[in-house]
């Protein structure tokens, strides 16, 4: 497999396994939710995340590539430099800033030039769905905010873009070489 | 009478027998993984009718640090 491939399947495998593990997340926070609109959107949310990493592993097998196993999902990096979550707002603050962070990540990716056509509608795809994902947690969080105040949801909201920007940062560097091939599409975060 | 209470939850999330539950265990090694942490403190606050922020759990380490602060939010919740 030549250097160019093997970027590819590398981010394939990441990107496949940060779905998996968004959709381990929301399966444990859906399985405990109270009934209401948050819980109906949370359930899709979930279910849209594990049929994003089918989109990968599909695209993966068409392309021929076998998933690697990725040590750990850009998730985990949330939890450790932004805390844990441990209520709904909080949560859905969280979702919010990961949530467009994933939608800016796939846009650079689709300025790779000639980008091959199987990802490049696996990420339109899976775009389309985050788009909605930004739109309901935003409404939720209007919501939310009555209960909380806006200014703490506000807060807690920059509090995670604070860690966003470190975590995406200390990836980039950390995956340089596996990144280059994309490297003139990755603006700063 | 309440501390039991609240130890029985964490029982029957962790499936831990309850007398198996050690004060001065650390709570992160009652659950699998950090995502199941945070299922067990949801399911904590809305048995108990409680709201706990990320915040509050800065210093909590233990099963017994837990345990007191579920105990003190529900005494807050509770109409004077």
């Amino acid at each position: 497999m030549d250097r160019m491939n093997e970027q590819e399947r590398w981010i394939m495998s990441f990107y496949r396994y940060s779905e998996i593990t968004g959709a381990m997340f929301f399966a444990r926070v859906a399985a405990c939710m109270p009934a209401g609109p948050i819980q109906v959107n949370l359930n899709k949310h979930f279910a849209d995340e594990s049929m994003h990493s089918w989109y990968w592993t599909k695209a993966m097998d068409e392309l021929g590539y076998k998933p690697i196993r990725v040590a750990n999902a850009y998730q985990d990096a949330y939890l450790d430099a932004g805390g844990l979550p441990v209520n709904m707002m909080e949560i859905l603050a969280l979702t919010n800033v990961f949530e467009k962070r994933v939608i800016k990540q796939y846009a650079h990716h689709m300025r790779i030039p000639d980008l091959n056509p199987v990802i490049k509608q696996t990420i339109e795809k899976i775009v389309d769905d985050e788009k909605w994902h930004v739109q309901w947690i935003n409404q939720a969080l209007k919501t939310l905010a009555q209960k909380y105040g806006e200014d703490k949801v506000n807060k807690k909201i920059q509090h995670y873009k604070a860690a966003d920007e470190a975590i995406y940062q200390k990836f980039i560097q950390e995956h340089k070489d596996r990144l280059d091939y994309m490297s003139s599409t990755l603006a700063p975060a | 009478m309440q501390m039991q209470a609240i130890k029985q939850q964490l029982a029957v999330f962790t499936k831990i027998p309850v007398e198996r539950i050690k004060d001065d265990a650390e709570i992160t090694d009652l659950v699998a993984d950090s995502f199941m942490l945070v299922e067990m403190l949801l399911l904590l606050q809305d048995h108990f009718s409680i709201e706990l922020e990320q915040e509050d759990l800065e210093e909590v380490v233990t099963v017994a640090q837990l345990v007191n602060l579920v105990r003190n939010k529900i005494r807050a919740a509770q109409p004077v």
